[in-house]
C-alpha cells in the first residue's frame, strides 16, 4: 500500500549539467517490498508553482538502511527544485507505487534498454537481476554524453554500452541501432525512455523474427502524471484491453499489450 | 465546547444529505472513494463525489489529457469511467457500508440519458445523492451543452428531480455570461443545492512542435489559478438562490475553504489538491472545529456567508454572526 512519507536528502552528487544522483533517508514502511520499475510521487517545490508531483523512479535503494536514490536529470522547474535541494532538505513523497519489472526465475540473460531518465529503474533492475546470477547488458541512449549515467555508476559485471544523438560518446546514433546484436542472445529484454524509443525498439524486434521466437519484453511507459494514484485518468495507454493507467496496471506493461507499437 | 460544523445541503429533500463536516471530495479528484486508502481518513470527510458516470462505459480522449500550467492544470479526460450500471453493481453495495456518504456524478448526452441514470441509481443502496455535470453537450440540441442556458438547464434539472427522491446537486459551468441566471433558472427546477464552479476552458501550446499540448486541443482549467474566479462566482450566486450552495475551485488550504464559507458557501469541495496532497481533506476536517473554536465560534453556521452585504446576510443567512469590527 503507498504511503505519504517524508524523504530527507543524505547526499547529492553532481554527475555533469547539472543532473544529480540523490539519496534520501526514507521511513522503513516505503521499502517493505520495492520493485525496479515502481515510482515515487515527488513534491517539487512549496508552493503551488509547480502545482503537481513529479513520477520518479528509484534508481536503487537499500531497504536495511532505510536509503532511497534517484536520478535527476536537470530539466524544467520541477526538476531543477528537487536537484537542488541540499543534504538535511526534506522533500515530501508518496510511494511506492504502480507495477514493475517481473524477472523471470528462468532469466539467465537480460537485455536493459534505456533512453534517457528511463535508466533509473533499469538500474534497480540491473542490481537485482546480478543478484540472481543473471547476465546483464545495459544500452542506454541520451542526447549528449552529459545525460549519461558515468560508467562508474554502473556495476562493473553489466555491460553498459550507450550512444548520443550528437556522437559525443559511444555510438553516434539512437539507442535503439545497438539493439540487434543482442536479440538472439537474451531471454529477456526491458525497456524504459520515451514513446518514440520503444516505436523503433518494437520495429527493430520485429524485422528480426517473428513475435513467438523473441525474447518477451517489457516497457515501462512514460507519460504525464497528474495524481499517480489511479484517480485522475490522465496517464492512460492504449492496450489491447482499453486505454489502462500508466500509473497504476503500469508503468510497467507487456509490450504485445501496447496496441500503438 | 463541542462545536457544530454538520451542515444540510438539502433541506427540501425528503432524504436527507446531512454532512458531518462541510469537506467534500471533487468529482474526478478521488476516484470512487477506494483509492486513497492508506494514504488518508476517507471516513472522516463530509462526503465524496465519484467520478463522473455516463450511461456506457467510455473510453475518454486521446493523449495528453492533462498539463500543469501555473498553479494550476488543464485537463481533458474525456470522461473516461466505468458507466452506471457498473458503479451501481460495484461500488453501491461498498457505499452502503461507509460512514461517509458517497454522491454519484452523471453525465448526459441528452435528458433522456439523465434521466435513465438517476431513475437506475434512485433505489441502488449506498448512494447518498447525485450531483449532476450539465458542462456536457446536450446532442437533442445541436451540441449545445447544458449548462450555459437556463432552459437546457432547468429542463434537465426538472427531469432528474421527477425522476429521483435522492438529494440533487447541480454542478454548475463557470464558461458562461451569467452565472446567477443558470443558478436561478436550476434552484427553480428543483434543485436542491448548487456546487460551483466547474473548470474554465482552457488551452496550452506546445511550442517546440507548434501545436495545441492537450489531444483535445482544449481543456478545463483547475486548482488554485481559478480560486478568485471561483469565490466571486459563489458570492454571487449564494446571495441570490435560497438553496445552499458548495464552492469548488482552487481550494488548497482551510484558509481557502473558510472564504468561500464566509462567501456564502454551506460546504465546500476540494479537487486538484487532492492529487498533490491526499491527507489535505481529512487534515481540513481536523483544523475546521479548532478554527472556529478559536474564534469563538459554536456553529459553522455563524460564518457561512459572512463576507455577504448587510441586506443579503438578513435574507439569506440568519444564523450569522455578527461580522467582527475592522
Amino acid at each position: 500500500m503507498p504511503q505519504e512519507f517524508t524523504a530527507t536528502v543524505v547526499a547529492s552528487e553532481r554527475l555533469g549539467a547539472g543532473n544529480v544522483l540523490a539519496t534520501y533517508a526514507v521511513p522503513a514502511k516505503v521499502l517493505g517490498n520495492p520493485v525496479a520499475g515502481q515510482f515515487v510521487m515527488a513534491r517539487c517545490g512549496t508552493t503551488h508553482d509547480p502545482l503537481l508531483r513529479r513520477p520518479f523512479s528509484p534508481i536503487g535503494w537499500d531497504a536495511r538502511a532505510g536509503l532511497l536514490a534517484l536520478l535527476i536529470l536537470r530539466g524544467g522547474q520541477a526538476s531543477r527544485w528537487l536537484a537542488d535541494r541540499a543534504p538535511g532538505d526534506r522533500v515530501e513523497m508518496i510511494g511506492l507505487l504502480g507495477t514493475g519489472f517481473a524477472l523471470k526465475p528462468t532469466t539467465r540473460r537480460a537485455l536493459l534498454v534505456a533512453g534517457g531518465v528511463g535508466i533509473a529503474p533499469l538500474l534497480a533492475l540491473a542490481e537485482q537481476a546480478l543478484a540472481k546470477e543473471v547476465s546483464v547488458t545495459l544500452l542506454a541512449g541520451a542526447a549528449t554524453a552529459a545525460g549519461l549515467l558515468p560508467p562508474s555508476r554502473v556495476p562493473t559485471a553489466v555491460e553498459y554500452v550507450v550512444a548520443t544523438a550528437d556522437g559525443s560518446a559511444g555510438h553516434h546514433g539512437f539507442v535503439t541501432d545497438l539493439v540487434l546484436p543482442y536479440l538472439d542472445w537474451a531471454d529477456q529484454i526491458f525497456a524504459c525512455g520515451p514513446n518514440p524509443m520503444f516505436l523503433s525498439l518494437a520495429r527493430v524486434m520485429r524485422q528480426h523474427a517473428p513475435l513467438e521466437l523473441l525474447p518477451p519484453a517489457q516497457f515501462s511507459v512514460e507519460e504525464y502524471m497528474a495524481c499517480g494514484l489511479g484517480v485522475c485518468m490522465g496517464c492512460v495507454t492504449e492496450t489491447r484491453r482499453g486505454p489502462q493507467r500508466v500509473c497504476k496496471e503500469g508503468p510497467v506493461f507487456d509490450w504485445r499489450e501496447l496496441s500503438w507499437l | 465546547m463541542a462545536v457544530n460544523v454538520a451542515v444540510d445541503l438539502a433541506p427540501r429533500s425528503p432524504r436527507e444529505l446531512r454532512l458531518r463536516n462541510p469537506i467534500i471530495a471533487a468529482s474526478g479528484t478521488f476516484g470512487y472513494g477506494t483509492e486513497y486508502a492508506g494514504l488518508t481518513d476517507v471516513q472522516s470527510l463530509g462526503a465524496i463525489v465519484c467520478k463522473g458516470t455516463t450511461i456506457t462505459p467510455r473510453r475518454g480522449n486521446s493523449l495528453p489529457r492533462i498539463v500543469e500550467t501555473p498553479a494550476g492544470m488543464l485537463n481533458a479526460i474525456g470522461l473516461q469511467n466505468y458507466g452506471v450500471e457498473r458503479v451501481a453493481r460495484e461500488f453501491g453495495p461498498l457505499w452502503a457500508t461507509w460512514q461517509v456518504p458517497v454522491l454519484v456524478n452523471l453525465v448526459g448526452d441528452s435528458v433522456a440519458e439523465f434521466r435513465a441514470m438517476a431513475e437506475l441509481l434512485d433505489e441502488t443502496p449506498g448512494i447518498a445523492g447525485l450531483e449532476l455535470n450539465i458542462s456536457c453537450p446536450n446532442v437533442d440540441r445541436g451540441g449545445m451543452l447544458f449548462g450555459i442556458d437556463c432552459a437546457a438547464a432547468a429542463e434537465v434539472t426538472a427531469a432528474v428531480r421527477a425522476a429521483t427522491t435522492l438529494p440533487v446537486m447541480v454542478k454548475l459551468t463557470p464558461n458562461v455570461t451569467d452565472i446567477v441566471a443558470i443558478a436561478r433558472a436550476v434552484a427553480d427546477a428543483g434543485a436542491d443545492c448548487l456546487s460551483l464552479i466547474n473548470t474554465l476552458l482552457g488551452m496550452a501550446i506546445d511550442v517546440r512542435r507548434r501545436r495545441p499540448v492537450l489531444g483535445n486541443v482544449t481543456g478545463g482549467l483547475s486548482g488554485p489559478a481559478v480560486k478568485p474566479i471561483a469565490l466571486r462566482m459563489v458570492y454571487q450566486v449564494a446571495a441570490a438562490v435560497d438553496v445552499p450552495v458548495v464552492g469548488i475551485g482552487g481550494i488548497s488550504s482551510l484558509t481557502d475553504a473558510l472564504e468561500f464559507l464566509m462567501a456564502g458557501a454551506t460546504a465546500v469541495q476540494v479537487g486538484t489538491a487532492n492529487y498533490v496532497q491526499p491527507d489535505l481533506m481529512a487534515t481540513m476536517v481536523r483544523e475546521l472545529p479548532e478554527w472556529l473554536a478559536g474564534q469563538g465560534y459554536h456553529d459553522i453556521h455563524q460564518i457561512i456567508g459572512i463576507a455577504q452585504p448587510e441586506a443579503v446576510r438578513a435574507a439569506r443567512f440568519p444564523n450569522l454572526a455578527t461580522p467582527a469590527a475592522d
